[in-house]
Formats: structure tokens, C-alpha cells, sequence
């Protein structure tokens, strides 16, 4: 192939190589960059045949990360069930959990794929998707958990000393799930980079340590 | 007893047994797709591949090139003992489950 012959887009193929260990990134990549100039491209045209390239990475994601993802879910709605029924235990311990499995995931990610890389990607797109998951979250059961908080004597005395002269109890159980989201957002942001760093250089490192 | 195989392990290792010295990732992904007769993604024929590969049912040597791909190596598969006495397995165990069974199945119904 010459300089001119069709690629997938950089980004999804720097993903799909990021997830592999170091010694398959190129075969696997080499054997989809086949099937989509051979196969996919020629059959579907550009466009359809760049989104059956993304669709391969994300399968690609989800088979070696599902797990993380659903433990992350499991945690974050058992959590936050639990603070809607049953408020003012120690609330801290939620977050440091969600926290930990994002840091295992990108140590095992760095482990297995014995790159940084392997790992950041993991701490990232964790934290992506389940921030994604809460938002989506946040926003369907905001209505049903209103009517649990309504007649909760915790909440309603935190309606009273927070909420703003004539705010309704709804609207202030809904502005607080939209600042949890948003803050949500700049608090997973900034740990799946961090932690996925920290784990991908532990996992990647540990993995090195223990081939010499 | 050898580790059980789900289906699609089944269907991978006996894509590399068929494809012999040809065994490489699209080739294997192309046979898995024909025989169970749906879009299969690499990713989960890839993902197989490296789980048998650690069960030493398989092995796999590197191979050249070719410009479609850029040039970048080809990974050949190779069955191995641990993997054609697996499959001999989950076939044994299909057969004894099905014997005295006629297809199409027959379901009485009251």
C-alpha cells in the first residue's frame, strides 16, 4: 500500500493499540487495518467503514475491561442507594472505593499490556463511562428518589438549611444532582488520569520486575 | 479431565486446526464468521486467541508482513496437544449428551 491507502481514524486505532499487550499491538492491528481495507471499506464506503472501526475498539474495550466496568456500576448504585435511604453515614467511603477499582483496573490494564499507556487508557476511560453512567443515572432517578427524600426527616431539614429562599424540595433535590454531576465530571477526570497513571506505571513496572 | 470449551473456543481452535499453517488472525476471524454464520468483532476472536494461547492450547510464531496491513508482522497460530485433546473432550461430552436424541427435535405439546 502506498502513502494514499485508506486508514481507520488515528485516534481509534492508538486506542486499539493501547490496549494490547506490547508484543500483539502490531499483529491485531495489522489484522483489523486488513479487514478494513480489504473487506469493510470496499463493501460499506468511508464513513460506515471508520464506525465499524470504532465499534471493533470498543469490543476490543469491553473485552478486557468489563469487569472493572460493572464493579464500578455495582459500587456506584449501591452506594448511592444507600445514601438517598439511609443519609448521614460516612459518605467518604464510597468515593475511596470507586477510586480503588478505577487504580486496579489501570494496574491490571498496565500488567497485562506492560505499558503506562495500557494503563492511563484504563484510568481514563473508566472514569469516563462511569461518569457517563451517573449522569445517566442522576437523571432518571432523580424523580423516584425525590419521593423517598420528601418524607425523610434528614433531608428535609437539609432542604431547610440549604436551599435557597422559596426553592421547592424538588428543585433542590434536582440542582443538587446536577452540581454532584458536574463536579462528578472534574473529580473522575482528574483521578482516571492520575490514577491511571499511577497504575499503569505500577502494573507495567511490577510486570518487568517480575520477567527479569 | 481438559478444561471445558464454550462454543466460540471451540469454533477458534478448529478454525486454526482447518486453516493449518495459514492461521493467522484474519484468516481464523474470516472462518469463525462463516461457520457460525454472524458478524464475529476481531476483538473477541483476538481475545480468545490470547486466553487459549496462555492454556498452551495454542502456540504462535510471527510472520511476515504484507502491504495491506502495512507491513506489520502477522501472528500464525498452531494447535497444540493440550488444545486438540480439549476439543476431543467437548466433543466426547456433546455426543454422550446427544445419543438417543433425534433431530430435528420433536416437543409434545398438551
Amino acid at each position: 500500500m502506498n502513502d494514499h491507502a485508506p486508514n481507520p481514524p488515528d485516534w481509534a486505532e492508538a486506542i486499539f493499540m493501547a490496549l494490547l499487550p506490547a508484543g500483539r499491538a502490531e499483529t491485531e492491528s495489522g489484522d483489523l487495518l486488513e479487514v478494513y481495507r480489504d473487506e469493510v471499506l470496499p463493501a460499506r464506503g468511508r464513513v460506515a467503514a471508520d464506525q465499524w472501526y470504532v465499534r471493533q475498539v470498543i469490543v476490543a474495550f469491553a473485552q478486557y475491561h468489563w469487569f472493572w466496568l460493572v464493579a464500578l456500576i455495582a459500587l456506584f448504585v449501591m452506594g448511592d442507594v444507600a445514601h438517598t435511604t439511609r443519609p448521614g453515614g460516612n459518605q467518604g467511603i464510597g468515593p475511596i472505593l470507586l477510586v480503588g477499582v478505577i487504580f486496579a483496573a489501570s494496574l491490571q490494564a498496565g500488567w497485562r499490556t506492560m505499558r503506562v499507556s495500557g494503563g492511563l487508557l484504563a484510568g481514563i476511560a473508566t472514569s469516563a463511562l462511569l461518569w457517563l453512567f451517573m449522569a445517566a443515572w442522576w437523571l432518571t432517578t432523580w424523580y423516584p428518589f425525590l419521593l423517598t427524600q420528601q418524607v425523610d426527616p434528614y433531608w428535609i431539614e437539609a432542604w431547610h438549611s440549604s436551599a435557597a429562599p422559596n426553592e421547592t424540595f424538588a428543585h433542590w433535590v434536582f440542582l443538587d444532582n446536577v452540581g454532584a454531576t458536574i463536579i462528578s465530571g472534574f473529580v473522575l477526570s482528574a483521578s482516571g488520569v492520575l490514577v491511571g497513571l499511577a497504575g499503569g506505571f505500577g502494573g507495567a513496572a511490577a510486570r518487568r520486575w517480575r520477567r527479569v | 479431565m481438559a478444561d471445558t470449551l464454550g462454543a466460540f473456543e471451540q469454533a477458534v481452535l478448529l478454525a486454526v486446526l482447518r486453516l493449518g499453517e495459514g492461521a493467522y488472525g484474519r484468516a481464523i476471524l474470516k472462518d469463525v464468521q462463516t461457520r457460525l454464520e454472524r458478524e464475529v468483532a476481531a476483538g473477541a476472536v483476538h481475545a480468545t486467541l490470547e486466553r487459549l494461547e496462555r492454556k498452551g492450547f495454542l502456540s504462535s510464531s510471527l510472520g511476515s508482513g504484507t502491504p495491506m496491513r502495512d507491513g506489520r508482522a502477522r501472528r500464525f497460530y498452531r494447535l497444540e496437544t493440550d488444545g486438540a485433546r480439549a476439543l476431543d473432550e467437548a466433543r466426547y461430552v456433546l455426543d454422550r449428551v446427544w445419543r438417543g436424541v433425534s433431530r430435528p427435535l420433536k416437543v409434545r405439546t398438551s
